[in-house]
């Protein structure tokens, strides 16, 4: 479980390069009981859609979890030609479920891991609640702001997927190119070192992301097929509903995911108009809410396994009794 | 009598503060004002991001015991040929009088009833309890395993101290 904020790690100059911020940040939070998961193999606009994050923040069971997570926003995308704006960006995130008490100073900790001390920094947490419609998830929190500028989202999550969260999990999300950019004084993204060899050359951000930018924003504005996308959306959204029929929410959830990146390409490429976009982000939801359902109900069925006071399991069967109750329109043998 | 009531907490958002503060403010003075702890009483109030603290000074110690006249059902229907009647044994007891210790007065049954002064070490707890609890937020959230008490922001402490003596 996530302890104390001081220790071997936590008070390092600021990593030099993309890679040894990550590694920073990925040790901080694995010597303070986080497992460390990977970034999801399907396409995502944040660590939140991530089901290590959007499905474990539902019901009783403690979770603590840390990972990088890429975050594809295809309306996001500049060609490669503006020095602050990605189609693809890093971002790390941290859930600890139940939020501790001390979950500040832990965050605190973490921002001494890459060398950003209150000493010399003006830290700030400033409102800020968010929320995401097609999660149908929302939390209160704040950004936190490091001399002016955004660098982590931290909200403790009331809801997700319609379901209220209890126990509550704060999620923190560090976005990294931006502390890098701070971090190694650079007015471009693409000129962030992403590590440095062992012979003193350098890979630069540039090298290793520039022509995925390019092609990625070409694809996402000007040459996908929206006529497909469509195809797409109607086919993943038929197989979610069919697979939460088998009673397999985590199948079934990979399917409202493709829904969603399918959406977001079709609203980047223009080809959803500002009355059809409403409709869409609730059939989205739809999906999501139903995962989240399936996924708690599968959950109390095999009695909240990761929960090791049982006698708390018990209680928290009874708070979700009537999920339980409900038959599976087929059970999976 | 001084009292410090601080409730700490974390960064609260810029516009929850003062009215927060200015609730707690109300709130006190209206709750001391009914113990008849008031008496002139100054009420102050500090707020920043993770702190919300009024300050008394001037609470009076314990409250005078006033006498209070109750009124009660009409004389028809508490005494039906002299006797008393249920009208009249639930008036009493709601009372916390015996029976006897009821009059007629005009055409009603009334009472006279000795209040007991409270002290404000004993009426301070359950009011300053209330308060936190009925701050109104605009939003409120959960966290940790805490079951129903929300808060604009989670809550690290509450300090009472009535002078100088936590409460």
């Amino acid at each position: 479980m996530p302890n104390d904020p001081k220790s071997s790690s936590s008070s390092r100059g600021a990593p030099k390069d993309f890679q040894g911020l990550l590694l920073a940040l990925q040790t901080y939070w694995a010597e303070r009981g986080c497992a460390l998961m990977q970034g999801y193999d399907l396409e995502v606009g944040a660590g939140t859609m991530n089901p290590a994050t959007f499905l474990r923040v539902l019901g009783p069971e403690p979770w603590n979890v840390a990972y990088v997570e890429p975050s594809r926003r295809p309306a996001d995308g500049r060609f490669g030609e503006n020095p602050n704006r990605l189609h693809q960006h890093h971002q790390y995130q941290v859930i600890l479920k139940p939020s501790p008490k001390n979950v500040q100073e832990l965050y605190l900790g973490s921002l001494r891991a890459i060398g950003i001390t209150a000493d010399d920094h003006d830290l700030r947490f400033v409102e800020d609640d968010w929320e995401s419609p097609t999660l149908g998830a929302w939390g209160l929190g704040w950004e936190v702001w490091c001399d002016g500028m955004e660098v982590t989202q931290f909200t403790y999550f009331q809801q997700a997927g319609g379901f209220e969260c209890r126990p509550v999990a704060a999620e923190l999300t560090y976005g990294l190119e931006r502390i890098a950019m701070y971090l190694q004084n650079k007015d471009s993204l693409y000129d962030l070192v992403f590590c440095t060899y062992p012979d003193g050359s350098k890979l630069t951000y540039r090298d290793v992301f520039w022509q995925n930018e390019r092609e990625q924003s070409e694809y996402s504005f000007h040459a996908s097929d929206p006529d497909l996308l469509f195809k797409l959306f109607a086919q993943y959204e038929g197989e979610c509903r069919r697979l939460v029929e088998q009673s397999l929410p985590l199948p079934a959830y990979d399917y409202c995911l493709k829904c969603s990146h399918a959406f977001n390409l079709l609203d980047a490429r223009g080809a959803i108009s500002v009355t059809e976009r409403q409709g869409y982000i609730l059939r989205v939801r739809k999906l999501a809410h139903d995962c989240a359902r399936l996924y708690l109900t599968t959950r109390a069925r095999m009695k909240f396994p990761a929960l090791q006071d049982r006698a708390l399991a018990e209680k928290e069967l009874a708070r979700y009794a009537e999920l339980i109750e409900e038959k599976p329109k087929s059970e999976v043998v | 009598m001084n009292l410090v009531f601080e409730i700490g907490c974390e960064e609260l958002p810029a516009t929850a503060q003062q009215p927060a503060v200015q609730y707690m403010r109300e709130e006190l003075g209206k709750g001391l004002a009914e113990a008849r702890l008031l008496g002139s009483a100054q009420l102050k109030t500090f707020a920043t991001p993770r702190r919300l603290t009024v300050i008394a000074t001037g609470i009076t110690e314990r409250a005078e015991d006033v006498r209070k006249k109750l009124s009660g059902p009409p004389a028809k229907a508490a005494f039906v040929d002299g006797k008393p009647t249920k009208a009249a044994e639930g008036f009493a007891k709601k009372a916390g009088v015996p029976l006897e210790a009821l009059q007629i007065e005009g055409d009603r049954v009334v009472v006279e009833q000795n209040i007991k002064g409270q002290s404000a070490a004993e009426a301070l707890p359950p009011l300053l309890a209330r308060i936190v609890r009925g701050i109104p937020f605009k939003k409120s959230m959960r966290w940790g395993s805490l079951e129903t008490d929300a808060f604009a922001r989670p809550v690290h402490w509450i300090a009472a101290a009535l002078d100088g003596k936590p409460l």
